[in-house]
């Protein structure tokens, strides 16, 4: 008698497209350690900054739809280390919204790397709330909505059976916002969308995306990504009942509003050799400000204006360009089931999992010592593996 | 809306998954169970290899299609995070096959505009766990902090520095009396590893019983320092924002008491709970206040004769009273309606009586089974065929050396050999693979897979078990074995040398954990093995190269020449270091199993971050670097010397096929395997008392004493209580060996010493059929004197 024989079992693989779809794009390898074997990163403090603005973001709309206190709001921090406050702060003082959000990262472990990347972190979020809130906030529909969808499983090479029939896709959109007829035509935000997309006629959803960077110049792979991901997450909102047609897509470069030092020096780099695409005009105080800054001196303050236009890119959302986006994904999903059906068979992982990271994705990468392809890369391939110099 | 009758509802399935129901539908009961009416309750009683999953599945479509109610008014949950995974992956499959076809051929545009605004991803699927988790998130108000969820090792971490070091609670003697009396520890010597471990399943039993800690308070002094070491682990977790799994549950109930449903559980029309024989009391008053808030209509499916997690808090009384307590909680009409699940599309019929006869040969357990439950029917394609029916077989041998080496042979012969020959009396059956088949093909369970048992004498070796014996044997002959929880942590020798290495780094000459003065012996033992495992590996030069020089340039603060650092760091985080010493050993980069040691190593340096003071970082300033170091050493080195962490093999999603699985049987819950054996006696040479709770129990175990400790303080106290506790360690044993004999599709194999099966007098193991009124059921018969005739307590020896 045969014995029978054990297939896989079946599985419909779940993938978020932040966790999964684009980390997997940045680097197969590093995905495979970080998301496959959930190592967790050795410096978790990029976590903290990005998670922090996104909390204090949410908590700050949430507070702002319950009591409609008036823009600005203050900012008074509580000091770190602790130390008695110097007067009693309003509910809606962002120091007060950001110790609740610093309780909740600090009790998952994650922590700001110094007090300067927490005072940053706050003037950021404090910009992002006093500028941006005025316009957003009435806007919003939803904030932090998870949502997913399935598609079928995209056709695997012929020696490769699929583990199922379709996959899951989910994502956390951080705002959604509605622009009806009625919307107040002084609404900034209203007027950017109604200029960058003039074809658009309300009804319709925009989908807003906080990122904790700065925009990218134009020729970096991140834009791809960016812009790819919020389009993505329209599909994935058009799929949904009832939904109302998305018309575009606003992402928030949140660094912009307030840039460090580094930013700065990188920007004015940008604006002298063209590669970004919010250029000051010529003449304008911005621009001298930007290109006779000298590194090391304080940053100069920029116009609302500008560095709202900079923080701010809207990306036009099609029939087209969702099918594009999916496509993509498809395409994603369909190489990591195949690096995993490989890995399956073979049981090695660094043949399976390409290494393809960017310098900055390499330089904080905790596998690079032993990476067989870590940037930057010499023409002449996988190199030959060395021992890391100490410290690591 | 577009509804269905239940007749179009069939069609509409069996139209759009022709692969599965083209040809063969539901049998009758099941039938049943998928088109019962939304009220009253349900009750499934699904024996082993049933069709539960696709039962439950297709009660769900039904729910949407033919009763109307939307996908996000669905909520489904089971036991484990593996298993709501493998429902959600059935539900979106089949879902969206109906879906598609329903859709395809709507009657109407109205019908199909219906139809197009269902979204199957809304059904909540998961466990009660990450629903509470989820609700907490999705659901709060501005302001209010949702706790962070704490892993396993950190909630132990902090029970040992918020519950049992404050006020030298351990070194209480009342308390260590209180917890020797349970039998939570042994009577000599209890480390502080065992009392933590104690704690913390009172701290879970307490949460999960819903015990009076005032009342329960008062019995002893002992009893006394246990809730105050409780009750302060619970605060500080609860003024930290933290929460185990226990306390997200309490949080659960506590706002669905209050009448905070929300949006996510405020329209809720359907709960559907799988695995329900494993739920405990917290749970079950959960799910029923669900259900008299919203009305929902409820089905549980499971099986009594399949609970195996009493020790986690499940409670199998809830289970087979579910009719009356459902009815007493929430009133007559919610007095559900049962269907028994008894025809097995799993096993071969030979192995089913074997199944059965083994739930049913002991009266004594029959007074606990759910009533009136039929026994199963073999009723897969294979159950019948002559061909096919092999006996259930048993390999028996005066010691497991032999043992290991006949087992082994056996599975060569099977996997490798061209297949085995099993003479009986008047034919044989040819166990061959199938096409493609492999050794992942066949498993063994066994009640512990660790791979050696600690020595009884301190001087002497740890003594070799079973699952060391196959391994060796196996891989003497090629075939990898994946047993990750057969070995401690630092019992891998690439885990030992890179923790060696690491201390080398950080602790030369281990001047700082010297200096320690309250680490046990055992674990100061263990770490400096760990160093001169790790010097030894050093001097053979390991490729790359360079690792003396990588050591020396640590030991010295001296970034090496290589580096672009011009001045030793002030701080570095040991995880980096770690995993920078990973470049020497290419079996944790590159080896699926060697990621799954690398991975619980990673977790408990990462975990010790959230309690540790200087973040498991090094910090190379005096005096930091010695208190950081010596942290380092308490928080991450300690514990894993002292076997504290566990490894979590559901990282490694799948197994590749040419490696033999050992697996214990909670591992085992929920798989089926063409080829299973099963452990029911290799470690039983002798009739020794100490090993009696796990073959024949002749008192109750230490999670029965628990049970019956605190029932006095508990709701749920006397519904255990009505069966002595010597009695519920048989019956948990007996369910036990149900759950491992009934993974088996066509071969079920016995393995053990011979001394559990040789007459007169063997010793008795309920798995070679001891009864707990005395003597056996089972007969053991060479296979050349088997013949088909013989009834299923016969079994076949090879």
């Amino acid at each position: 008698m045969a014995l029978g024989r054990r297939e896989l079992p079946f599985e419909v693989p779940r993938y978020s497209l932040t966790g999964d779809i684009l980390s997997f794009q940045r680097c197969p390898l590093q995905y495979r350690y970080y998301n496959g074997t959930s190592l967790p990163p050795s410096r978790p403090v990029q976590l903290w900054t990005g998670e922090f603005i996104h909390g204090v973001l949410e908590e700050a709309y949430r507070h702002w739809q319950q009591h409609r206190p008036p823009f600005p709001w203050p900012c008074t921090l509580t000091p770190w280390p602790p130390q008695p406050l110097p007067s009693q702060r309003a509910p809606n003082d962002i120091g007060v919204i950001g110790d609740a959000v610093e309780a909740r990262l600090a009790a998952d472990g994650k922590r700001p790397r110094n007090t300067k990347a927490r005072d940053i972190a706050y003037q950021r979020a404090t910009e992002a709330i006093n500028l941006l809130g005025p316009d957003l906030f009435p806007l919003i529909t939803d904030a932090e909505r998870r949502i997913s969808g399935t598609r079928p499983m995209p056709q695997l090479p012929q020696q490769h059976p699929a583990r199922g029939d379709r996959y899951e896709l989910t994502g956390v959109v951080d705002v959604i916002s509605h622009v009806s007829m009625t919307a107040n035509p002084q609404n900034r935000l209203v007027r950017t969308l109604q200029t960058r997309c003039p074809g658009l006629n309300p009804p319709f959803e925009i989908i807003i995306d906080y990122k904790a960077e700065r925009r990218p110049p134009i020729n970096d792979p991140r834009r791809r990504h960016h812009e790819w991901q919020v389009q993505t997450y329209a599909w994935l909102l058009t799929r949904l009942p009832q939904s109302t047609p998305v018309g575009a897509a606003m992402i928030v470069y949140v660094n912009e509003l307030v840039p460090s030092q580094e930013d700065f020096q990188t920007l004015q780099q940008e604006v002298r050799n063209g590669t970004t695409d919010v250029i000051p005009s010529r003449g304008s105080a911005d621009y001298y400000a930007i290109t006779r800054w000298q590194p090391g001196a304080a940053i100069p303050s920029l116009s609302n204006d500008y560095r709202i236009e900079r923080a701010i890119w809207i990306v036009a959302v099609s029939q087209a360009s969702l099918t594009n986006a999916v496509a993509q994904i498809d395409t994603v999903v369909a190489q990591i089931e195949t690096s995993a059906c490989n890995e399956h068979n073979s049981g090695n992982i660094l043949s399976n999992w390409a290494a393809t990271g960017l310098d900055r994705d390499c330089v904080a990468c905790d596998f690079k010592h032993f990476c067989p392809n870590p940037a930057p890369r010499s023409s002449s391939g996988r190199r030959r593996l060395t021992a890391p110099p100490a410290p690591g | 809306m577009c509804q269905y009758s239940y007749r179009q509802f069939v069609q509409l399935v069996r139209a759009a998954i022709p692969h599965r129901f083209g040809n063969q539908w539901l049998n009758q009961q099941q039938e049943q169970a998928v088109s019962t009416p939304l009220t009253p309750p349900t009750f499934i009683v699904a024996g082993p290899g049933t069709g539960k999953t696709t039962v439950l599945v297709l009660r769900l479509l039904k729910h949407i299609f033919v009763d109307g109610v939307r996908p996000e008014q669905i909520i489904a949950t089971t036991f484990t995070r593996k298993a709501a995974g493998e429902l959600r992956s059935r539900i979106l499959s089949w879902g969206y096959a109906v879906l598609d076809y329903a859709i395809q051929h709507a009657p109407n545009q109205s019908c199909q505009r219906w139809l197009s605004g269902l979204d199957m991803t809304q059904v909540y699927t998961g466990t009660l766990d990450s629903l509470a988790e989820e609700f907490l998130i999705r659901e709060r108000q501005p302001g209010q902090i949702v706790p962070a969820t704490a892993g396993e090792y950190l909630a132990t971490s902090l029970m040992l520095r918020q519950g049992l070091f404050p006020q030298n609670r351990h070194r209480d003697q009342d308390l260590e009396q209180l917890l020797k009396n349970l039998g939570l520890l042994p009577a000599y010597a209890p480390s502080i590893g065992s009392k933590v471990s104690a704690l913390m399943s009172f701290a879970d039993r307490v949460r999960h019983d819903d015990v009076d800690l005032q009342t329960y308070r008062q019995r002893t002094a002992g009893h006394r320092v246990l809730c105050d070491a409780i009750s302060d682990y619970l605060a500080y977790l609860q003024s930290n924002h933290l929460a185990d799994f226990a306390r997200l549950e309490e949080l659960l109930l506590q706002r669905l008491q209050a009448g905070n449903l929300g949006q996510m559980l405020g329209n809720i029309r359907v709960l559907l709970v799988d695995e329900f024989q494993d739920t405990n009391y917290l749970q079950e008053q959960i799910y029923y206040e669900i259900c008299r808030q919203t009305g929902a209509s409820l089905t549980v499916v499971g099986d009594d004769d399949q609970s195996v997690y009493r020790f986690r808090g499940a409670t199998v009384e809830i289970f087979s009273n579910f009719p009356n307590r459902i009815a007493s909680a929430l009133g007559p009409n919610w007095q559900p309606r049962i269907v028994y699940l008894h025809e097995n599309y799993r096993s071969t019929r030979r192995i089913v009586e074997f199944c059965q006869r083994f739930a049913e040969c002991d009266p004594v357990y029959q007074a606990v089974r759910v009533r009136g439950k039929p026994s199963l029917v073999a009723s897969a394609p294979h159950a019948t065929l002559p061909g096919s029916n092999v006996p259930v077989l048993g390999m028996f041998r005066d010691d497991i050396e032999t043992l290991a080496t006949d087992l082994a042979q056996f599975l060569w012969d099977t996997f490798r050999g061209g297949g085995r020959v099993i003479g009986y009396h008047g034919g044989s059956y040819h166990i061959q693979p199938a096409q493609g088949g492999d050794f992942g093909d066949a498993v063994l369970l066994a009640h512990s897979v660790r791979e050696q048992r600690p020595p009884s004498q301190p001087q002497q070796p740890p003594q070799k078990r079973l699952p060391l014996l196959l391994r060796q044997e196996l891989e003497n002959r090629k075939v990898p074995v994946f047993n990750p929880r057969g070995r401690r942590l630092d019992e891998i020798p690439d885990i030992r040398r890179l923790l060696g290495l690491a201390l080398l780094c950080i602790d030369p000459g281990l001047r700082i954990m010297n200096g320690i003065q309250t680490m046990t012996q055992n674990a100061r033992n263990a770490i400096n093995q760990w160093v001169q495992d790790a010097q030894s590996f050093m001097r053979g030069n390991p490729p790359p190269g360079g690792l003396e020089t990588f050591i020396r340039d640590w030991q010295n603060r001296q970034p090496s020449a290589a580096s672009r650092m011009t001045k030793w760091p002030s701080e570095w985080p040991l995880l980096e270091l770690l995993f920078t010493l990973t470049t020497w050993f290419p079996f944790l980069q590159t080896d699926p199993e060697g990621q799954v040691y690398l991975e619980a190593v990673a977790r408990t340096v990462a975990e010790a971050s959230q309690f540790a003071g200087y973040g498991s970082h090094i910090v190379f300033k005096p005096p930091h670097e010695q208190r950081s170091v010596q942290e380092a050493i308490r928080t991450v080195f300690e514990p894993i010397a002292q076997g504290a962490i566990d490894v979590n093999e559901e990282i490694m999603p799948h197994v590749p096929r040419n490696y033999f699985q050992i697996m214990t049987i909670h591992q085992a819950k929920g798989l089926e395997f063409p080829l299973v054996i099963v452990d029911v006696g290799s470690d039983f040479r002798m009739n020794h008392h100490a090993q009696r709770r796990l073959r024949a129990p002749d008192g109750p175990d230490s999670v029965h004493e628990v049970e019956d400790d605190v029932a006095p303080c508990s709701p749920v106290g006397s519904l255990r209580t009505a069966r002595s506790g010597i009695d519920r360690a048989w019956d948990d044993l007996r369910r036990l060996y149900f759950v491992a004999f009934s993974r088996a599709q066509n071969v079920l194999l016995l393995v053990g010493l011979t001394s559990v099966i040789r007459e007169p007098n063997p010793v008795p193991a309920i798995g070679c059929g001891a009864l707990s009124g005395g003597g056996s059921y089972m007969q053991f018969v060479p296979a050349s004197r088997w013949d088909p005739s013989m009834g299923p307590d016969v079994v076949a020896l090879i």
